[in-house]
């Protein structure tokens, strides 16, 4: 038993008329954290916004039909609002031109959110090391889980729904307003690279 | 009289050189001459249609002058379609062209993109503005000498606004 539980059932006993550990009572009541429980609700009923821009997204809608469904983990509501939804799959190439766009989205979605960088595009911009492609969308955009695929198979989305669920699990519930950008760290890291080449 | 003859017989010496190559008609024309031949064809060759515009740089290629714009004029009315490539050389300083966008339509976007990714610039053309590249780009990528990885950031989108 967690001590918490220990402690709160201590206290309970003390009352007047409750005796914990009788039968009736155990069935009567269920202690746990409220974190706990938000985040159980929370990672069972994420809601996507799909913001496919390429190949990936053809993927990400094999992931939301019916031979890969995604619905068996509670996260078939795809929105096409940023308002109503709290999980940004990010399945696609990303432009320059883009950038403002999405990152416009993603600050109009509900805390708390979460972003999945779907594909090689996403998270690095892939082959497109040119004038116009952003390079990964975690420039602009906190991201929590990385796919890598070109294109991912549906499997791998999947995988990183759930991995994202366990992270949700373990998540303080109550955190509001992540930090986005770690603009000291960058500099430090810029300044002192922690291997040759490891800056773009 | 096929488009080429009515170039060839209107402008003379303006037409440099026409030939055929892969099943197709080409006709290149100086920069001075190449309006009154975009309306020749337009009017009296009854091309109509201008299917596509295209920049070229030729700096690898070591072309003197360095660009070139390729016009794609064609007339979908006749049975086969009629087609013709208007080719334009152009200096690597300053190159200009007139606009044809008031004869094709078509060209209003083709002409924005030519200017956007190689820089020519099209004179009298009613919005000369970039088309896919975003408005804090500087330069011209498709440009030879435009390094590959030259990404400009977009800091606010007029279009958000």
């Amino acid at each position: 038993m967690h001590p918490d539980q220990e402690k709160k059932l201590a206290q309970l006993a003390k009352l007047p008329g409750v005796q914990v550990g009788d039968e009736p009572a155990e069935k009567s009541f269920m202690l746990s954290r409220l974190e706990d429980i938000a985040n159980w609700g929370r990672k069972y009923s994420l809601w996507p916004y799909p913001f496919g821009t390429a190949c990936c997204g053809i993927e990400m809608m094999a992931v939301l039909g019916s031979r890969y469904d995604l619905a068996r983990y509670g996260a078939e509501l795809v929105r096409f609002s940023p308002r109503q939804a709290d999980l940004m799959i990010v399945a696609g190439t990303i432009t320059m031109k883009m950038a403002p766009v999405i990152r416009r989205i993603y600050d109009q979605m509900a805390e708390p959110k979460w972003v999945i960088s779907m594909g090689v595009c996403a998270s690095s911009g892939g082959f497109y090391t040119n004038y116009c492609t952003l390079q990964g969308v975690d420039e602009i955009l906190p991201v929590d889980v990385y796919v890598p695929g070109c294109p991912p198979h549906p499997e791998a989305l999947l995988n990183s729904v759930l991995l994202l669920q366990k992270k949700i699990e373990q998540g303080d519930a109550f955190e509001r307003g992540r930090k986005i950008v770690f603009e000291k760290e960058i500099q430090q890291l810029v300044k002192n690279p922690p291997f040759p080449g490891a800056t773009r | 009289m096929n488009p080429t003859e009515h170039l060839t017989s209107r402008l003379g010496g303006k037409v440099l050189s026409a030939y055929q190559a892969c099943g197709d008609e080409f006709v290149t024309v100086t920069p001075e001459s190449f309006r009154e031949a975009a309306e020749i064809l337009h009017r009296d060759a009854g091309l109509i249609t201008l299917s596509d515009l295209a920049g070229v740089d030729g700096l690898h290629l070591g072309r003197t002058p360095r660009f070139e714009v390729v016009y794609y004029f064609a007339d979908y009315r006749s049975t086969p379609a009629q087609r013709l490539y208007v080719k334009v050389a152009l200096p690597e300083s300053n190159p200009h062209l007139p606009t044809i966008s008031d004869l094709f339509k078509s060209a209003d976007w083709l002409e924005r993109e030519c200017w956007d990714q190689f820089g020519i610039v099209f004179d009298g053309h009613p919005n000369l503005r970039r088309i896919l590249n975003h408005e804090d780009f500087v330069g011209h990528p498709l440009r030879k000498d435009y390094p590959v990885d030259g990404r400009h950031v977009l800091r606010r989108a007029s279009h958000l606004e």
